[in-house]
């Protein structure tokens, strides 16, 4: 439990801003 | 002199040479409020980051985390996913037509005077308790640090504020941030490493915490409805609050805010998950504090050399520094600007205009020191009337600056009406409603709901207040 609600945190912001930058890429591409 | 109080002086003459800088830069109106329109996404993203980040972060924050354990953390995540959607839905339309200041906006979209001394008149009576708080801890800190009285320290601290606002606007605002943004970095960064080890490093850390308190790795210490409902209001909050809101106004396009903004989550979520772990070492190094708002000052005293600590001290302060230094310029204008050029004196000459500039900040800045020295609004009161405040401005601006660029029906009246029903029904939901539920959801949906019914039974709004942004 410990590792998925402290590690899960650090893991879960990294794919929001890795999201956020392929949707920034995309984006600029149309 | 001591080494803190030259780390101290060091620091603010740098604010001071920033602040002299920017009032040889400011030539017209559009750079003192929107520092020109013409920001990058380096300074941009920083001032955004560093606003968003208040004393809160270094002290409440990790009160909070001590306290209740790190599933507060996961609505950390409601705030990226915020700015995202301020990114991709509002900006594009929202910055089309530029305006100096958000109840501009708000005339402009919603064709009317009133409703734009309306919207001024909250952001005015918002702000102000707001800074409040923030120089309250002010005054703490520079009664550690210098030794003098709170009192003298709160005046000292507005000082020195208003001194570079005052003089150089926004400008100095953006600027300033920037290297704010420096110091409340170089303060996490050194504290983290030194706190861990004191506990065996990370994984020692991790082990200590879930020996000595198991509930902290559960989802288990907060009601979830409370979790998921603080996410949500963190979340539709941060959309459109006047003070991120100008920022948009205040970069060159599109491609800039998106890059500015992706630089400004980045530093957030970094800076948050670094305090995040400083609480951490808080629950294993001090497990019996009285309140976890101790946490942070206990870290910095006890944990950090001295040097270090002062260097911690140092980036709370620049945390509300530059929170305050932006809610002025929000706050400022609002008075200048939106209630006294416009509404009392439209033909003031263009000289005068900045004279009046500059006395709305003045004022705004030195109203709340004011209050505080006539002994309003101290003590634990400030806290929770903050906690509100920010609702309230939430409340208020969410569905008029959202509903106004995504929608074309949306009325003068509809927008009053969200305005002053999302102040009421959050203050209503306050006094007498659950607390496991945050009281500006309740805000939010009374809002939507006046927004979206009074809009419809009143007249549709003329053409040419929705030319500017639809198609």
């Amino acid at each position: 439990m410990t590792d998925f609600v402290f590690w899960g945190l650090f893991l879960a912001c990294g794919i929001v801003v890795v999201a956020y930058v392929v949707w920034m890429w995309w984006e600029e591409r149309r | 002199m001591t080494l803190q109080m030259w780390i101290f002086l060091g620091y603010f003459a740098v604010v001071f040479g920033i602040g002299w800088y920017s009032l040889r830069a400011t030539r017209g109106e559009t750079d003192y409020w929107i520092a020109g329109g013409d920001l990058g996404w380096f300074a941009g993203g920083a001032t955004m980051a560093a606003t968003h980040t208040s004393a809160g972060t270094f002290v409440g924050t990790i009160g909070v985390m001590y306290t209740v354990g790190w599933s507060f953390g996961w609505v950390l995540l409601s705030i990226p996913l915020s700015y995202w959607f301020m990114v991709a839905v509002l900006a594009p339309r929202f910055t089309r037509q530029k305006e100096l200041t958000v109840p501009a906006f708000i005339e402009r979209r919603y064709y009317g005077k009133g409703i734009r001394g309306l919207s001024a008149a909250i952001i005015l009576v918002a702000t102000v308790v707001y800074i409040q708080a923030q120089i309250v801890a002010g005054g703490l800190i520079a009664n550690t640090v210098f030794g003098v009285p709170t009192t003298v320290g709160m005046v000292g601290f507005t000082a020195i504020l208003l001194v570079y606002t005052v003089v150089g606007g926004m400008m100095a605002v953006v600027y300033t941030d920037a290297f704010q943004l420096v110091v409340m970095g170089l303060g996490a960064v050194f504290a983290v490493p030194l706190a861990l080890r004191q506990v065996d490093g990370l994984g020692g850390l991790l082990t200590l915490v879930e020996s000595a308190q198991p509930h902290v790795f559960t989802f288990q210490a907060v009601p979830l409805t409370l979790l998921l409902t603080m996410g949500l209001s963190f979340f539709l909050g941060g959309i459109a609050t006047p003070e991120k809101l100008i920022r948009l106004y205040a970069m060159r396009d599109m491609p800039t805010i998106r890059r500015g903004v992706l630089f400004a989550v980045v530093m957030i979520l970094a800076l948050n998950l670094l305090v995040f772990l400083l609480a951490l070492a808080a629950i294993v190094l001090f497990p019996a504090l009285p309140t976890g708002d101790l946490a942070m000052p206990m870290i910095a005293t006890a944990v950090l050399p001295a040097t270090l600590g002062s260097i911690m001290l140092a980036a709370i302060t620049a945390a509300m520094m530059s929170t305050v230094d932006s809610l002025l310029i929000v706050a400022g204008s609002a008075l200048s600007v939106d209630i006294w050029q416009n509404l009392i004196d439209p033909d003031v000459s263009p000289g005068g205009r900045m004279w009046i500039d500059r006395l709305g900040i003045f004022v705004v800045g030195t109203v709340p020191v004011l209050l505080l020295l006539s002994g309003v609004g101290e003590g634990e009161l400030v806290q929770f009337i903050v906690l509100l405040f920010t609702a309230l401005m939430a409340a208020a601006f969410l569905f008029p600056v959202l509903g106004g660029v995504l929608w074309r029906r949306a009325t003068r009246e509809g927008a009053a009406s969200a305005m002053v029903g999302g102040l009421v029904a959050t203050f209503i939901w306050e006094a007498y409603g659950s607390p496991d539920v945050e009281p500006v959801l309740s805000g939010f949906l009374v809002s939507g709901a006046l927004f979206v019914t009074v809009s419809l039974l009143t007249p549709p709004p003329p053409d040419t207040a929705l030319e500017p942004y639809f198609d």
